[in-house]
């Protein structure tokens, strides 16, 4: 079992774990947001500047927050979720932040067929907010 | 000039009848990474390829009618969506020098810019396409309280054209990558598949610098 609590909630240890480029756009979002899931949830509905319009690429429409969270709360409170993922992190003996971030961002990416470099910030800031109440808490109901 | 045939790439994914052409990328490592923009590829990393260049000079004829293509596999190494850029990863190898990455502070406004890419392909047209223009002005897009640095290029841009290179000869180096059309709001009236708004020469290029972060 994965003690959440213990890697702590200090947000920018946890942005520290991820490239500078990505921690750089989280501190801007951060300043502007409600906490690290309101954070978590701009980085992932940011389409680029709202005033250009794209030239090329295929717009995808589905509800990419709610799907995204839902399966990270699969992988947080479901035991029987993501089994394979979390006894190969249990074989690591030391499971450090990058290590939970990119192990995280791998499987939901291949659950949901979305890019694991994108949900990786987003998991890094999920994980701050599970620190900083708990998984008993962010588990529970409501 | 004809070394940029072998550097800039279309972008697509494949799919049970054909490669959907989705923009542009070009080479940005001997190791085979490619920038393109974040809404080429978007949140899909499956199926991504570039089309390996179909021609060793730009002064040679595309044949339009020829839709053959060589798929290279492409995997989703770093998206940055606030700045919309990708950076793909694939097993090109690169034995020339890619061109080094600046950015739009050492050029001018008014100074030269050479634009490669694929104008239209995402109606199904291949044709690698060189235009040369100029800055016509700097400006900061503001995006998630993150202020980036673009270019304004005097010049209309067109479908296809998102992720194109954009070279600076005065500094021998890539300074940016186009984006798109500046529009002042949500779309109006589309015609014919066309929105009005877009058609001007105000298009937006973010400034290459940022690429660096990514590699």
């Amino acid at each position: 079992m994965i003690d959440y609590q213990s890697y702590g909630c200090n947000t920018g240890e946890w942005l520290h774990c991820l490239k500078p480029y990505q921690a750089s756009s989280l501190r801007q979002i951060l300043s502007e947001s409600e906490g690290d899931e309101d954070a978590a949830k701009r980085w992932l509905s940011i389409t680029g500047s709202s005033n250009i319009a794209a030239f090329g690429g295929q717009r995808n429409s589905e509800p990419f927050w709610e799907q995204f969270k839902t399966e990270f709360h699969r992988f947080v409170c479901d035991d029987e979720a993501y089994t394979d993922l979390k006894e190969k992190l249990r074989d690591q003996g030391v499971i450090t932040r990058e290590l939970l971030i990119s192990v995280i961002a791998a499987g939901i990416a291949s659950t949901l067929g979305f890019a694991a470099a994108l949900l990786a910030p987003a998991v890094a800031l999920m994980l701050c907010a599970v620190a900083r109440i708990g998984k008993t808490a962010y588990c529970g109901p409501g | 000039m004809d070394l940029f045939s072998q550097l800039v790439f279309l972008v697509g994914r494949v799919t049970p009848a054909h490669v959907k052409l989705l923009g542009t990328g070009f080479l940005v490592r001997e190791d085979g990474l490619v920038a393109t923009t974040f809404h080429v590829i978007g949140t899909d990393p499956s199926q991504l390829v570039v089309l390996a260049p179909h021609i060793s000079s730009l002064n040679a004829y595309q044949d339009l009618s020829d839709t053959s293509c060589q798929p290279i596999p492409a995997q989703v190494k770093e998206i940055d969506p606030v700045r919309d850029l990708a950076i793909l990863k694939t097993d090109i190898r690169f034995s020339g020098m890619v061109s080094r990455i600046s950015g739009f502070d050492q050029d001018d406004v008014g100074s030269e810019i050479h634009i490669f890419g694929f104008p239209h392909c995402t109606e199904g047209r291949r044709a690698l396409t060189f235009h040369r223009s100029e800055i016509g002005a700097k400006v900061i897009l503001p995006n998630q309280g993150a202020k980036i640095k673009h270019s304004v290029i005097n010049t209309q841009a067109r479908p296809g054209q998102s992720g194109s290179m954009i070279y600076s000869p005065n500094q021998g180096a890539i300074s940016g990558v186009l984006i798109g059309a500046w529009i002042p709001g949500p779309a109006g009236a589309i015609i014919s598949g066309i929105n009005p708004s877009e058609l001007h020469q105000t298009t937006q290029c973010i400034s290459a610098e940022y690429l660096n972060e990514m590699l």
